[in-house]
């Protein structure tokens, strides 16, 4: 907010001024009626203005001061909604209205704040007990498609389930509830883990799996981990378009972190796209893969954030998509 | 091996204790669940599938309980899958934790490292149909003579001397490799067992593995 100079100042006060412009002449007037001595007069005069002027200074340097406090106030609150709660009271009459109404308005912003997070939260409780509730029948078909060796099924009930992991982890990654657990871990274990999950897409595939150096330690929750790295590997599955598809991932130890990429040589990202892909929603200007949430990555970036891992992508159309994970070392992560 | 199924979703139950039937286990279904214990002290098992959600307690009480009944493993299968709930197993005294929907891969491997049956035998050779098979050097030896196998070579052959008389299918095969990290694709499965076929006959193996037409193969 712009500082308001002494002009602006006298320019709110300008009724009150000529007031006293006028009154002042007034007596100057009557005094001169009655004969008094004219340097009395310009005396007294000089005497009053200077005073009224040395008057209206001060009050506007105590005003400005005390505005600039409000502003200040206002500035350096983080939830500025808070502020009718920290602001001095008011002593004039005017003020005291504004300061009426600015509580008044937070208090009803607040009341709908709390509110609306209230839903917001139940709701979230509601998608978790509803994933875990849903899971049981799709938990129930996929043991049945097992043990009749019904591939077919078995795969939609796989999409059921990832459909309904994703969803899961949208209402995790919404909230900010901290529902993860950091412990040290194996990449190579999970990275096998989600191959295994996958092995029937990767198997019909017929994906070539090149694994270099992932027995490295991490420090991050398996399921955030387990899932980003579900999203990648599905990804990958979905773009394979060559005769011989292959899948190499890589780790690599850098001192100060850990990084492991995920290379497909799928139909790869054009690079108008490319800066695009973590957007929530975007599913690429190819209309023929309609099949895509455009949740997928976005979520793998927005859960690695908050885990304090780096996701980047790096892509040559037709050719390839890597993937790349960054594992700080000995950095605290993000909470 | 007997394992003891608490789940109170009944597809589930049957479906599970028909996988593991089918996986050489025998199973216990536990439906009385208002008295698990009592239940639960008519039988013996090796193991417990506990679930969590159950009607009267939930399954990290009666877990407290069993254990103090008797000491058998007991993994948790669940829908639930917060760091809470695997903690709370965890504390409880679970040994592990697995979530719905299951991995059937996943489930009998932690059943097998629960009961400790995984760690492949101390033994240094397995032999069968008077070849030997050095788990140590990867050597496969006949009659004096013996021949050095690849690392998948040697994998392959390996689950055949575990499996006797069982048919391996090109799938069930697969899927055992990629279980232990060797993750091959079809062809090259194909590459390797032809491969392993051509080596063997050069040392007079040709009774070791018998093609089963449209099945697999079997030893």
């Amino acid at each position: 907010m712009e500082v308001v100079s002494f002009l602006t100042f006298l320019e709110g006060k300008i009724s009150e001024l000529l007031f006293q412009i006028f009154f002042l002449s007034g007596i100057v007037f009557l005094l001169i009626f009655y004969d008094v001595d004219s340097s009395f007069i310009i005396l007294s005069a000089v005497l009053f203005l200077s005073a009224q002027i040395s008057f209206l200074w001060f009050s506007f340097q105590k005003k400005q001061k005390d505005s600039q406090r409000i502003i200040n106030l206002a500035d350096e609150l983080q939830e500025s909604y808070y502020i009718s709660d920290i602001l001095p009271k008011p002593g004039d009459l005017q003020n005291k209205a504004y300061y009426y109404a600015l509580k008044k308005a937070c208090k009803a912003m607040n009341d709908k704040i709390s509110q609306i997070e209230k839903e917001k939260q139940e709701y979230e409780e509601y998608v978790e007990s509803f994933a875990h509730e849903i899971k049981i029948p799709i938990g129930a078909l996929s043991l049945t498609f097992d043990n009749t060796k019904n591939y077919a099924l078995k795969k939609e009930t796989d999409k059921l389930y990832r459909l309904t992991e994703q969803m899961l982890y949208y209402a995790r990654s919404e909230s900010t509830e901290k529902d993860y657990f950091v412990k040290k871990l194996n990449l190579e274990e999970v990275i096998h883990n989600v191959i295994l999950k996958f092995r029937h897409d990767l198997i019909d595939h017929k994906v070539i799996i090149e694994t270099h150096a992932i027995d490295q330690i991490v420090y991050t929750d398996e399921k955030w981990l387990t899932f980003i790295l579900s999203q990648i590997i599905q990804n990958s599955i979905k773009y394979f378009d060559k005769q011989e598809n292959k899948l190499t991932i890589t780790g690599q130890d850098n001192d100060t972190n850990i990084i492991l990429s995920i290379k497909d040589n799928g139909c790869g990202i054009s690079s108008s796209d490319l800066s695009r892909v973590f957007e929530k929603g975007f599913t690429g200007s190819d209309r023929s893969k309609s099949n895509s949430t455009g949740v997928g990555l976005y979520l793998a970036r927005k859960l690695s954030f908050r885990l304090g891992l780096k996701l980047d992508i790096a892509s040559e159309e037709k050719e390839y998509t890597i993937l790349q994970i960054t594992f700080p070392k000995g950095t605290v992560h993000r909470i | 091996m007997k394992i003891a199924i608490i789940e109170d979703d009944k597809i589930t139950r049957l479906e599970l204790s028909k996988l593991l039937n089918s996986h050489g286990y025998e199973t216990v279904l536990l439906t009385d669940f208002e008295n698990l214990s009592e239940e639960s002290k008519k039988y013996s098992f090796d193991l417990i599938l506990l679930d969590i959600n159950l009607p009267y307690e939930n399954g990290y009480e009666i877990c407290r309980k069993m254990k103090k009944l008797m000491s058998v493993p007991i993994i948790f299968v669940t829908s639930r899958d917060t760091s809470a709930d695997e903690l709370l197993s965890i504390q409880a005294g679970g040994i592990d934790f697995i979530t719905k929907p299951y991995d059937t891969l996943i489930l009998l491997e932690k059943i097998k490292r629960a009961l400790q049956l995984s760690n492949p035998n101390n033994f240094r050779e397995l032999t069968k149909k008077d070849c030997t098979l050095d788990l140590h050097l990867s050597v496969l030896k006949y009659e004096g003579k013996s021949i050095e196998l690849t690392r998948n070579e040697f994998r392959i052959l390996y689950y055949f001397f575990m499996n006797e008389d069982k048919i391996i299918s090109k799938e069930e095969l697969l899927e055992k490799l990629w279980n232990d990290k060797y993750y091959l694709d079809e062809n090259v499965l194909l590459v390797n067992m032809t491969r392993l076929k051509k080596k063997m006959k050069e040392i007079g193996i040709i009774h070791l593995l018998e093609n089963i037409r449209g099945k697999g193969w079997k030893l």
